[in-house]
């Protein structure tokens, strides 16, 4: 088909389909009262018309499916970082600066040091800043 | 003396109180986000209208025996291949969209459980009451960090989809599914009025030949009807998908807002409507 793309060949498809259609309802509707050799030679325009329309639609979809190409590489792509995030939720490496604080705010916990509770948290709440705001 | 340790201990539990309010505002819940991914991911599987579209070439022989459609239907094989790859690739990205919402993606009670353990090891004079709440303090926390870093990753990953997504729902494959689709099934009713009509213009058939060859149509022209009920209920699942997406991003700061909430639920009650309807055709 050349240079045409996904839509110009679903238009041809859908002018061959409509032309068809019109062909059928002529041939349904003047049954009896055309020639024989009329409607034998209508009759074959209508194969052809429609087989042509039948075409036109594996090449748009066939186009259609080229043009989708890239953004399916970029989901893809989009697919791998989110298994990487799911890896990174599932392993502890991510949350050991968090459980060193944590252990740090409950060691205060332990000593009854307000200065050491403070500073454990105002460590624990600098930890979640970044992860707000990444 | 005793005065100075009851004070240090309200401070003490007000400035916890203060820090666990802090994380709790951070909490995201992606319970909404998490059911829409999984009942989109269903929805998204059933692509029996992509081979019903391949084997047209195939059922149109049936109609046409003298056309040439051998060629269509090995091009056609290979279409839906792609196709089908297409729709896995929307699907395995509801997967990972619905796993990385998920609440059970991350659990830290046991190394909480093991970090009290190790603090009661201590042997610090501390009740096992006090050593309980720490316990649950520290789970609430990691709970509401992870939780934050894991809102955070899926508004990152509903970003970076958005676009894309959007191409391949609202225009390429929506496209090929409300016309193409839907045109071949025009197309082989067309054939169907058409092979029965000629069958009942050869000679003069009786009366029950008549009865049986418009029964043979009906039946024919019910299935065509039903792929057709199919395109339109993938149609509004593609949009219904497209539509939830959209809505994510719109509030991907803002996962857990009520009205996304809604529109995501109202979105999934769609969704399975449609299911409904794809399991029927």
């Amino acid at each position: 088909m050349g240079m045409i793309d996904d839509k110009g060949a679903g238009e041809i498809a859908d002018a061959f389909l409509a032309a068809g259609q019109r062909v059928y309802k002529y041939l349904h509707d003047n049954y009896g009262k055309i020639t024989h050799g009329k409607y034998e030679s209508l009759d074959d325009s209508f194969k052809t018309i429609m087989r042509a329309s039948t075409f036109a639609t594996t090449e748009a979809v066939g186009l259609a499916i080229d043009a989708m190409a890239d953004p399916v590489i970029e989901i893809k792509n989009v697919i791998g970082t989110a298994k990487e995030k799911i890896e990174e939720l599932k392993t502890i490496d991510n949350v050991i600066k968090l459980a060193a604080d944590l252990a740090d705010l409950a060691s205060g916990i332990i000593a009854k040091d307000p200065n050491a509770i403070g500073n454990a948290v105002k460590n624990l709440i600098d930890q979640i800043k970044p992860i707000k705001s990444n | 003396m005793m005065g100075s340790i009851l004070q240090q201990r309200r401070w003490l539990l007000a400035l916890m109180a203060l820090c666990l309010v802090v994380l709790a505002a951070s909490c995201t819940d992606l319970t909404a986000v998490r059911d829409w991914s999984k009942k989109s991911l269903e929805a998204s599987q059933y692509n029996e209208i992509v081979t019903t579209y391949a084997n047209t070439p195939e059922r149109l022989k049936k109609y046409d025996p003298a056309g040439s459609y051998d060629n269509q239907i090995a091009d056609r094989k290979k279409q839906a291949e792609a196709l089908k790859q297409i729709l896995s690739v929307v699907s395995d990205y509801m997967a990972a969209l619905a796993t990385l919402s998920a609440d059970g993606t991350v659990d830290y009670s046991k190394d909480v459980d093991s970090l009290t353990t190790s603090i009661g090891k201590l042997n610090a004079g501390i009740s096992q009451n006090t050593l309980g709440a720490v316990g649950s303090l520290v789970k609430d926390l990691l709970g509401a960090a992870a939780q934050a870093y894991q809102a955070k990753q899926v508004a990152n990953i509903v970003e970076k989809a958005n676009d894309p997504l959007q191409v391949i729902l609202r225009t390429d494959l929506r496209q090929i599914v409300d016309r193409d689709f839907r045109r071949d099934l025009t197309i082989e009713k067309t054939w169907i009025d058409h092979y029965y009509d000629d069958l009942l213009h050869q000679g003069r058939p009786s009366a029950a030949a008549i009865e049986a060859l418009n029964e043979w149509r009906e039946e024919r022209l019910e299935q065509n009807a039903k792929r057709v009920e199919a395109v339109d209920a993938y149609l509004k699942v593609l949009d219904a998908v497209a539509n939830g997406h959209q809505k994510l991003y719109d509030n991907r700061n803002k996962l857990d807002a009520k009205t996304l909430i809604k529109d995501l639920y109202s979105l999934v009650e769609d969704l399975q409507k449609q299911i409904t309807i794809l399991v029927k055709s």
